[in-house]
């Protein structure tokens, strides 16, 4: 598993996506966030982290998209799935290493928050919450992002379609109220917005994280199980 | 160290593999030889433990594939057809990183990935990218993975597949080499290749065995002593058939199947040193029994004449 996370970063930072990526997500937060400080609503810490959370959206599939189907165009899962390594070690490695560098890009946008810490007062538990929130989500979008990605050999394919599944699950929220109870309320449950409105105030619940987590994990063994089926196909 | 028993893949309604079974004792290089489609690649993927067969059993060493998985992929080194590699990474990085899928121990790594380098000549590209690489480093890159966990069995598929002449020279000797530390299974559908490393070859086709043996016993190789000629001549088929193997020197006369009517095929084995002089001869008795010579050809021995010989079509 460490292995295959280490090729992983590296594959990252020997390309120029990362930085790209890294750059336009920087600039996205920094409009919003100015666009959100000049409107001089109340609330904008979490209407900041709102923005945040949605360009994370936008960004993990670009990232998640190569990891599985590239291995497949290129032929290269033959390979991979000959050494001794397992199938779960495989997923785990590819989803840590792209976790942990939409983590660093989350890292990157402490800065806004930074600046209302420093003239507008806010919440230091807020700020935490915001993250850990914003961590968790990420753990699903990678999680989503790796499982498309092992279903398809092409990047274009994974990566549209991760990117569309994320948004229909973040959107679970707002569809939910349209179709009313009680689909509305099981949707809602299932939305990824919803989830996030507790941490975003700063108060931390077992049940939210506890969601993330178990939806992250479910998409991880879908991987593993449609990366097995690649050996029958 | 490697058998296979009884070993079928049907991908659907397709059957790659039926009722395939062949042993390779320790140390051997082996030919696996078919044309296009006859199931080399599907055999090795499996040999390799990326497909599992619809039915049969591998055991390497003694190690059952299927029930022992990760034991039995610690054995084998494989090059997939077209050997797939990661462009961005450089070469020396991408062996340690397959060294260390392969369960090679930290400590061990380093040196291993230098000797696989060594075997493979690439010390003077370490750090290039995989991608910068000409076609012919690229395969000794792949070949370079398939050994740096110094496997038991190497399988490769195809290996000078798309090398320009004198690369496959270098990549033929290089495997001929591997076969002193490992047992080598070469797929192949290219007969002087197989001829020219391996000592002993088994022939598939449509996933099937058709014969298993030494490339003497198989003729794939033509005996030092014999020539074969390929003889057309217009002029009633049996006659002309009794006329050549009347002749001396001619040791045998296999008709084939002819593309024009009236015009009788044959390939003649010539015994002796003296082949010109019994193509002369042959030519000229011919020709006085008021038949047309229509072509005389020196005939190399090929894959697809071992086929039609191998599954009995070639004499009809
Ligand atoms: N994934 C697959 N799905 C369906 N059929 C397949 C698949 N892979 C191979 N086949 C079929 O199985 C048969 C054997 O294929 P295989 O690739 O093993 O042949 P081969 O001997 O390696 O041929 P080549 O010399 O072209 O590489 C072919 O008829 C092929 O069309
Ligand atoms: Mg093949």
């Amino acid at each position: 598993m460490s292995a295959v996370l280490r090729k992983e970063l590296y594959i990252y930072f020997s390309t120029p996506l990362a930085y790209i990526l890294a750059a336009a997500f920087l600039l996205g937060n920094g409009y919003l966030f100015s666009v959100a400080v000049l409107s001089g609503q109340p609330g904008i810490l979490g209407l900041t982290f709102q923005d945040i959370a949605v360009l994370s959206l936008l960004v993990t599939p670009l990232l998640t998209m190569r990891l599985l189907a590239e291995e497949g165009a290129r032929g290269t899962v033959e390979l991979l799935l000959t050494t001794p390594v397992s199938e779960i070690g495989v997923v785990l490695g590819k989803f840590l290493a792209c976790l942990a560098l939409v983590g660093g890009l989350l890292a990157l946008t402490v800065l806004y928050p930074l600046i209302l810490l420093v003239f507008g007062g806010v919440d230091p538990g807020q700020v935490l919450g915001g993250y850990l929130g914003l961590f968790l989500l990420a753990t699903v979008s990678v999680a989503v992002g790796v499982f498309v990605s092992s279903l398809t050999d092409s990047q274009v394919v994974a990566g549209v379609f991760s990117f569309v599944v994320l948004l229909l699950l973040w959107f679970l929220q707002p569809i939910s109220l349209a179709v009313g109870p009680p689909v509305g309320a099981f949707l809602a449950a299932l939305g990824l917005s919803t989830h996030l409105t507790a941490l975003s105030q700063g108060l931390w619940t077992l049940s939210d994280t506890a969601f993330f987590l178990s939806m992250a994990a479910a998409f991880l063994f879908f991987a593993v199980l449609s990366l097995e089926s690649r050996r029958w196909r | 160290m490697i058998a296979v028993s009884h070993l079928s893949k049907t991908y659907g309604e397709r059957r790659a593999l039926d009722d395939v079974s062949f042993t390779v004792a320790q140390g051997e290089v082996v030919g696996f030889l078919g044309p296009n489609g006859a199931g080399k690649s599907t055999a090795l993927r499996i040999l390799a433990g990326f497909l599992p067969p619809t039915a049969g059993e591998v055991r390497l060493g003694g190690v059952d594939l299927f029930r022992e998985a990760r034991a039995a992929r610690r054995l084998t080194g494989y090059v997939p057809e077209h050997t797939p590699l990661y462009p961005e990474l450089p070469v020396r990085w991408y062996l340690d990183h397959m060294a260390a899928l392969e369960g090679v121990p930290r400590g061990d790594r380093r040196r291993r990935v230098e000797e696989a380098m060594e075997r493979c000549c690439l010390a003077e590209v370490a750090g290039t990218f995989i991608g910068k690489l000409s076609k012919g480093y690229r395969r000794r890159v792949g070949l370079a993975q398939a050994l740096v966990h110094r496997p038991a069995v190497l399988l490769l598929d195809e290996p000078t597949d798309g090398l320009d002449p004198r690369q496959i020279v270098e990549a033929r000797e290089l495997i001929r080499e591997l076969g002193r530390d490992h047992t080598v299974l070469v797929a192949s559908h290219i007969l002087a290749e197989v001829s020219l490393i391996c000592r002993r070859a088994i022939i598939i086709q449509e996933g099937r065995i058709v014969a298993e043996d030494s490339l003497e016993h198989l003729g794939l190789s033509a005996r030092p002593d014999q020539t074969l000629v390929r003889l057309e001549v217009r002029g009633p088929a049996a006659e002309v058939r009794s006329l050549l193997e009347g002749q001396t020197g001619v040791a045998e006369v296999r008709q084939e199947t002819g593309e024009e009517p009236g015009v009788v095929r044959c390939l003649l084995v010539v015994e002796g040193r003296q082949d010109s002089l019994v193509r002369e001869q042959v030519v000229r008795r011919v020709v006085e029994a008021g038949w047309e010579v229509r072509s005389l050809a020196a005939v190399v021995p090929d894959l697809e004449q071992a086929f039609l010989r191998l599954t009995g079509d070639g004499a009809a």
